[in-house]
């Protein structure tokens, strides 16, 4: 009887309801039993009604209120605002560092290579316990040795959960960078054309440039950068909590986005695959969005983010097009 | 009284209600609510708002789902019939968005993404793999089952828990405060 329920004891009726919801369609009868429940308190209601909401706080294309407060500070991706430690290279100490790119190597310690397609991100597992995460259109070489694990990041971007064993570095490279680590994660990627990244979630890492460059510390939450041509001119940049999470948001499939223009977002999808978000006018394009997507649903984002903005989709086979209402 | 909500009923509730309820349940007990009293008054402002025909004139939201709280805290006090004559008079005058000596922000979405992170880290193990196997990767539960080795319906009770407890994470973590527990648990150091 409702005197003796308690809302605790509602709520949990009507967490089973929904989460019953959410593996399928109802049959006859319960449809009948739900209909009674809501009908029997408007607690009952109330309560569904609230878990209903919970659980679609949790949709994937969500698209969040912009408050001014969102749009009043600038793109915070730009290095601009924050400190910039720049490193540069000092011949002098290139013979006390010589011995840190040392590394023994055993050439009959197998290799093998993975690469990922479009999906946008692939997850494996290494011999030693180590996870990977790979981005789209991303390619790695791995030898798991006595004495040392290495990676080659041959293209793309990879995300490494590294299992701590102290006798053997797990060292990745990217063209004649090598950042070392002993149990953390952290990522390497490719950033644009030229250019490479490293990001820290957990634990340190040493990045070596090579051609006897002192190495450098990375420590959580760090991001280091730099142009490949040039790795002497690595640039470190502490990240706060949601620039990390948003950087690091495709090693789980996901785009964030917060303050991103659509134009912005649109780029970022484009990575992806060949569908095409277009957004001809200009004012519209660059209205700001907020959320979190999967990366493999771009036509998703498109409608959610026209919705709120109250825009219109024209819907293609390999894209669409969003135009301010009539 | 049976209707079931739509689609985007619920998604107006999740970006619009759901995200101020722990501001309301502090400013319910700060205006003399007990905290047993709190859920009836929270569940029955959800079937209010879940039964209005239509939200799209509803300008601010925040107030909207103050307003509707307070007028039914109002009834229950009246049910009660214990209370002065004055006392119900000053109630019914009291506007309760006039009065808002703490000024609470209103959610950027930026804090939103980062309370719905939190909110996911802190379910259990066990549960947070079905969760975000089911959300994230929008597995159907059938997919999960398999994926995990488990039966349908231990998946199904996982993700009634989720619901359970993602409810209890938002009624009560304030928008602000988390910022600072997911920056916590992202800083930590493994080495």
């Amino acid at each position: 009887m409702s005197a003796q329920e308690t809302p605790a004891s509602i709520a949990d009726t009507a967490a089973d309801w929904i989460a019953r919801l959410d593996s399928g369609p109802l049959t006859d009868a319960e449809n009948a039993a739900l209909d009674e429940w809501l009908d029997s308190d408007s607690r009952h209601f109330g309560a569904f009604v609230r878990a209903e909401a919970v659980l679609a706080s949790f949709d994937r294309a969500r698209v969040l209120p912009m408050s001014a407060e969102d749009s009043a500070e600038p793109h915070r991706t730009r290095p601009s605002r924050r400190t910039f430690i720049a490193w540069a290279a000092a011949a002098s100490m290139a013979a006390s560092i010589a011995g840190v790119m040392l590394v023994q190597r055993e050439p009959t310690a197998p290799v093998t290579r993975y690469a990922s397609g479009a999906e946008p991100m692939r997850q494996l597992e290494l011999a030693d316990g180590s996870r990977l995460k790979l981005g789209p259109q991303t390619e790695i070489s791995v030898r798991l040795a006595s004495r040392e694990r290495r990676i080659d990041l041959v293209r793309g971007a990879a995300f490494f959960d590294v299992a701590p064993d102290p006798a053997r570095p797990f060292t990745v490279s990217y063209h004649n960078v090598a950042v070392t680590a002993v149990g953390t994660s952290f990522s390497v990627e490719q950033a644009s054309a030229g250019e490479a990244r490293v990001l820290v979630r957990h634990g340190r890492v040493t990045i070596a440039p090579g051609r006897g460059q002192p190495p450098i510390y990375a420590n959580a939450g760090d991001r280091a950068t730099w142009t490949i041509a040039r790795p002497e001119t690595i640039a470190m940049m502490r990240l706060n909590v949601e620039e990390l999470h948003r950087e690091l948001a495709w090693t789980e499939g996901m785009l964030v986005f917060e303050g991103q223009t659509i134009e912005e977002a649109a780029a970022a999808f484009g990575r992806y695959g060949s569908f095409r978000i277009l957004i001809p006018e200009k004012r519209l394009a660059r209205r700001k969005v907020s959320g979190w997507f999967a990366a493999s649903d771009p036509r998703g984002f498109a409608v959610a983010a026209a919705a709120s903005l109250g825009a219109t989709v024209e819907h293609q086979r390999d894209g669409v097009i969003i135009r301010p209402a009539p | 009284m049976s209707t079931r909500l739509r689609p985007e009923r619920a998604q107006w509730l999740a970006t619009n209600i759901l995200p101020h309820e722990a501001g309301l349940r502090r400013w319910l007990l700060r205006r003399g609510s007990t905290p047993g009293e709190l859920d009836d008054i929270v569940q029955d402002s959800y079937a209010a708002l879940a039964s209005l025909s239509d939200v799209a004139h509803i300008g601010d939201p925040r107030a909207y789902f103050f307003r509707t709280a307070w007028s039914i805290r109002l009834r229950q006090i009246q049910r009660a019939k214990v209370v002065a004559i004055e006392a119900i008079a000053d109630l019914a005058a009291f506007d309760p968005i006039s009065d808002q000596p703490d000024a609470e922000r209103q959610l950027s979405g930026r804090q939103e993404l980062h309370r719905v992170s939190a909110a996911i880290d802190s379910l259990p193990a066990r549960c947070r793999d079905v969760f975000k196997l089911r959300k994230i990767e929008s597995l159907s539960q059938r997919e999960v089952a398999e994926r995990l080795g488990l039966s349908e319906s231990t998946v199904e009770k996982h993700v009634a828990k989720a619901v359970r407890l993602l409810g209890d994470f938002m009624a009560t973590e304030p928008a602000e405060g988390g910022r600072a527990g997911a920056g916590r648990a992202e800083m930590r150091s493994v080495i």
